[in-house]
């Protein structure tokens, strides 16, 4: 996916655009650079309601723990199982086959609301 | 007063590596170049180089040296040859841990002490107190460089770099030689787990040794991964395993403590402790997943009762699983036991297996 396509929040989430209800989420470039190499993605757990800035998962690197937020409210509806083999893809395609679980029921009005890519661009600059 | 934390001599070869850098106990120091594990398996593999020239280098000379070091250490330095080196941990009169360190002995009336960067001053302090009979020290370290040069590529390039042949140099030993007028000191040590070289240079000759060593096929490597390399070994680390509040017979350093030779500071206290019985000890731990139970997380039995600490957790990428070091109760726990430990505050299962985690095999 291409970085100009999501939206991001302050946690240095990404959400992909909901179609039908269903969104992807992962973690920003900045983030995994952050993070150096994750070794562990916590298994998000499918079926579970959550509520925007809920926690709903771990990404470890060697050096730190860092927990994921859900941007959006909505239910967790499919984890990236490739992560449980492979928590390197984190690093090497965040944007991509890094993504770290799906939310579906989740409203195009909320997605709107969090920031554009040159919104967390500008962010990025102010840390 | 907060001090300005300080660079070392090759601050800038970092920055142009594009290091990332933290402030590691006062010392502005690179944690990662191209990646933990990258480097990481570069030292396993092949050849790193560390900029450790944060950690403190002391002289002691003077015609009674050697029995001033003698009553600092519980280690036997009387045993020590010309040009070798020894581990020791120093300590205090009620037996805890100041530091660990290593000896260098020139001669019977010339040692160079290397310790903890995070203990230069304590430990300066802790031994010119207690220095006896007609020896000085002095610290050197503001003026010295140490590179460490570590993996099985090692021996071929620090040769190659230092133009001397260095693959015969003996474990534990080391040579001085020449470098634009000035000495420099090459040991065979390090702290990796792995065979390797440490390098002693004055400051304005490092830059030129360490891009030497680059350019070589020496991948840098940063405090990150060293800490993965000498976790896997079970090599302690000061501030973890080591600490003000423990003991050496405990954290596992009991073979660098001659309790039966010469009296040496803590011994009292030491020989009082092992009457009553030792009643900790640091145990490795292998997780089934992944995750990392870090520094200060809890261990308890299968019964949820407390029975210690993580003093050092991560992830070993040599065996692809995540481990900890603790220090727990000595009494029933033993290699196989089954125990409890936090992970971000829930409790996961973990057994004691045998350390070190990750040991080189020797061709």
């Amino acid at each position: 996916m291409k970085a100009e396509e999501l939206r991001y929040t302050k946690d240095h989430e990404w959400a992909s655009r909901p179609q039908n209800g269903k969104c992807l989420i992962g973690i920003s470039d900045h983030a995994q650079m952050e993070l150096g190499d994750i070794v562990y993605v916590e298994e998000a757990q499918t079926g579970k309601a959550v509520s925007a800035g809920e926690a709903c998962s771990t990404v470890e690197s060697v050096k730190a723990a860092s927990d994921i937020y859900s941007p959006l409210s909505g239910s967790i509806s499919r984890f990236n199982s490739e992560l449980s083999d492979n928590p390197s893809l984190v690093n090497e395609d965040p944007l991509g086959a890094g993504w770290l679980f799906e939310l579906e029921r989740v409203e195009v009005s909320d997605w709107d609301s969090l920031m554009s890519y040159e919104d967390y661009l500008v962010f990025l600059k102010s840390l | 007063m907060l001090k300005e934390p300080q660079k070392t001599i090759l601050h800038s070869c970092h920055e142009k590596l594009k290091a990332r850098i933290i402030d590691f106990h006062g010392f502005m120091m690179p944690v990662q170049y191209s990646g933990i594990i990258k480097e990481h398996e570069a030292v396993r593999n092949d050849c790193g180089v560390f900029d450790v020239s944060h950690m403190g280098e002391f002289e002691l000379k003077g015609p009674d040296a050697e029995s001033a070091l003698q009553k600092l250490l519980p280690n036997d330095v009387s045993e020590l040859l010309d040009f070798q080196c020894l581990y020791s941990p120093m300590l205090r009169e009620n037996g805890t841990i100041v530091d660990d360190l290593l000896v260098y002995r020139y001669s019977k009336e010339h040692y160079m002490i290397v310790v903890n960067a995070s203990n230069i001053d304590k430990d300066f302090e802790h031994m010119s107190q207690r220095l006896s009979g007609d020896a000085s020290l002095t610290d050197l370290s503001p003026k010295t460089a140490l590179i460490a040069v570590q993996g099985p590529k090692s021996p071929e390039i620090v040769s190659r770099v230092l133009n001397e042949e260095l693959k015969d140099l003996k474990t534990y030993f080391f040579r001085t030689g020449q470098i634009q007028s000035d000495t420099l000191l090459v040991s065979r040590t390090g702290y990796t787990g792995e065979d390797g070289f440490e390098i002693y240079l004055p400051n304005h000759c490092a830059q030129i040794v360490f891009e030497q060593l680059i350019e070589a096929g020496a991948t840098p490597c940063g405090l990150g991964a060293r800490d993965t390399l000498r976790f896997e070994a079970r090599l302690p680390l000061y501030g973890n395993e080591l600490t003000d509040e423990t003991n050496p017979l405990e954290t596992g350093l009991g073979r660098f403590v001659k309790m039966d030779g010469h009296d040496f500071v803590g011994k009292d206290a030491l020989q009082k402790l092992k009457e009553k019985g030792i009643a900790r000890k640091l145990v490795g731990l292998e997780f089934s997943d992944k995750a990392i139970s870090r520094t200060g997380a809890i261990v308890q039995n299968l019964q949820s009762e407390p029975v210690g600490v993580v003093t050092s957790g991560s992830f070993c990428p040599s065996l692809n699983t995540s481990c900890a070091l603790a220090l727990v109760q000595a009494e029933g726990i033993k290699i196989g036991t089954r125990l409890l430990v936090e992970t971000r505050g829930k409790f996961r299962e973990a057994k004691v297996v045998k350390t070190p985690f990750y040991k080189r095999s020797l061709e």
